[in-house]
């Protein structure tokens, strides 16, 4: 595995009275999908802005791609570094669908032709390919998080962030977005950081960051963390539904182990009803 | 409630006018504004009207809405046309209108008046129309008296004098009128048909020579079409702002004017806080994916100057030289 992104020591305040991040060591490997887990206030948007240079760290330094994180290289960085915000409004920048999947291409000075080829591309990939002229009111919140998607994945990076995509969205479209990076997974030449309170979100990561009080509290897979009761609530976070479930039903003896994946547990209900 | 929100003027459509390069219909739209006043005579005020109608009828937007636009001036360009026809003294003048037309206005002064009080206690129309009325007609009734009164000849009455009216002056103020109706029946034209992102792009090009003397064109361009973006979405949240505040109790529709303005303010600082922080994560979006300003960048969006846009400037060269030609 090949580590992309390291963090080592890093350290940043808004105010410089409280630190917003304490000590954060992290390393995401390439081609891993992260998924950053913590509760409100716990540091993990402030990293996502560390991480691209919107925001100077106190201490500390970020190595992407190999490169340190810099004055000198921070346009670098940013055009590998794909990113989606939390408010769909308000990174939509084009007057158009089409227009605002440019954007980024624009700024990197791509070639009109090129650019046209990867919008048809990404558009595609996002199922936005009717919406191409719209304008940005007529849009939902889901479908301008996909075109803003399109937008990050026209840019070619290797890195993609997510930062609380999926907050300001219904159901549905958090859903759709959650598919849709799942397909990007899938896809597999992109490292995918998933900033979330999203449990279920979650749930589809390979790796799991737990945060508190901007810093790294524990790392694993998300069937390790997410059935660690104990550790979710003093994070502030809620255990998933089936783990909830799987607990109250191994306390009646029917299942004997804890299942994070709705699969898992389907399937030993299953076993448990032949057995019977 | 947003889907009927339009961004500028613009009406969906398609025709040859539709088609043109937005550089062209803007600069020969301001181009229009100038030479309109090399016209000084009959022909060619013709032609200008001919020319204007010739583009308008064939441009496949529907005539009401050359009138929507021309409508909201009306009353300036009438006031324009007055005010000529008072001060414009030189030439033939024409036989003096005299008492009859200050007596009828009188009649239709009066008859206003007694509408008034009517409909104030009957209070079938809406209330907030009579003052108005009555504020409009004595205003036009002192207005006037006072333009028929400059330096005219007194008889007996004191309201009835005589009124002498100039040759030229009515010529002229029709000039003026049908300047007016060109001038904005073009302009309109150029908004009707032309998305307001092509508009930005066009303004952008033009201006692109001033970017010897370091002006930021590209930036401004973009600050154009990033406002123009966002009016629909600060709309949506003022009503959400509106809603919320009237839900507490705030009142934007009644009360007098020293209430309405602590409402509205009730309303202007929260939508002041929002903006502020839109824009303040909209930068960082923009600056996320590259953005830095004053780089060059390339651009989605072209501009094809094809072989019509070429007959449509050379039209209005051939009507420039037909002005200097029959122009007196």
């Amino acid at each position: 595995m090949v580590p992309i992104v390291e963090i080592s020591e890093l350290y940043f305040s808004y105010d410089n009275k409280n630190l917003a991040i304490n000590n954060l060591n992290l390393t995401i490997y390439e081609k891993e999908w992260v998924c950053i887990l913590g509760h409100n206030g716990s540091g993990k948007s402030t990293l996502a802005k560390l991480l691209i240079g919107l925001l100077e760290p106190l201490k500390g330094a970020i190595k992407v791609n190999g490169k340190i994180l810099s004055q000198d290289t921070v346009y670098d960085i940013r055009r590998e570094t794909g990113i989606v915000f939390q408010n769909p409004d308000n990174q939509f920048v084009g007057s158009t669908v089409a227009d605002d999947i440019a954007f980024g291409m624009e700024n990197q000075q791509i070639s009109r032709e090129e650019m046209k080829e990867r919008i048809d591309k990404y558009i595609r990939k996002v199922r936005m390919e009717a919406y191409l002229q719209h304008e940005p009111h007529l849009l939902s919140g889901g479908q301008k998080q996909r075109v803003a998607i399109a937008g990050a994945l026209a840019m070619n990076t290797k890195i993609l962030i997510f930062d609380e995509a999926t907050s300001m969205l219904d159901p549905q479209g958090r859903e759709d977005i959650n598919t849709l990076i799942q397909e990007l997974k899938n896809d597999g030449d992109k490292t995918i950081i998933s900033i979330t309170h999203d449990i279920n979100e979650a749930m589809l990561a390979d790796r799991v960051i737990v945060m508190k009080d901007g810093t790294v509290m524990t790392a694993g897979s998300p069937a390790e963390i997410l059935k660690d009761e104990a550790l979710m609530n003093d994070c502030g976070l809620d255990v998933p539904l089936t783990v909830k479930l799987s607990q109250e039903l191994k306390k009646y003896n029917i299942i004997d182990d804890i299942y994070v994946k709705q699969e898992d547990l389907v399937n030993s209900l299953w076993e448990y009803n032949l057995k019977k | 409630m947003l889907d009927n929100i339009k961004l500028g003027q613009y009406l969906h459509g398609d025709s040859w006018y539709y088609r043109l390069d937005p550089r062209g219909k803007l600069v020969m739209s301001t181009f229009f504004i100038v030479i309109i006043f090399m016209a000084n005579n009959w022909i060619t005020y013709l032609a200008a009207t001919l020319f204007t109608l010739l583009i308008v009828l064939t441009s496949g937007v529907p005539l009401k809405y050359f009138y929507r636009s021309i409508k909201p001036i009306v009353v300036l360009i009438f006031f324009t046309f007055f005010l000529n026809l008072f001060f414009y003294r030189t030439g033939t003048p024409l036989p003096p209108l005299n008492i009859i037309i200050n007596k009828i206005i009188v009649i239709i002064y009066g008859v206003f008046v007694a509408l008034l009080i009517t409909f104030r206690f009957t209070k079938v129309i809406d209330r907030y129309i009579i003052p108005k009325i009555f504020k409009i007609t004595t205003l036009v009734f002192i207005l006037i008296n006072i333009l028929l009164s400059y330096g005219l000849n007194y008889t007996e009455f004191s309201w009835s004098f005589h009124w002498i009216i100039y040759k030229n002056a009515l010529i002229n103020g029709g000039y003026i009128i049908l300047r007016l109706i060109l001038i904005i029946s073009m302009s309109s034209l150029l908004t009707f048909t032309t998305k307001p992102t092509d508009l930005t792009l066009a303004i952008e090009h033009v201006l692109s020579p001033l970017k010897i003397f370091k002006f930021p064109v590209s930036e401004l361009a973009l600050m154009i079409s990033i406002s123009l973006r966002f009016i629909p979405t600060l709309l949506e949240e003022t009503q959400k702002v509106l809603k919320a505040q009237t839900s507490r109790g705030a009142d934007f529709t009644e009360g007098n004017i020293k209430d309405k303005v602590i409402q509205i303010i009730s309303l202007l600082v929260p939508m002041f806080i929002i903006s502020f922080k839109r824009a303040e994560e909209l930068a960082n979006a923009m600056e996320a994916r590259g953005y830095i300003p004053g780089r060059k960048r390339t651009s989605l969006r072209e501009l094809r100057w094809r072989f019509t846009d070429n007959i449509y400037v050379l039209s209005f060269i051939l009507l420039t030289a037909f002005f200097i030609y029959f122009r007196s």
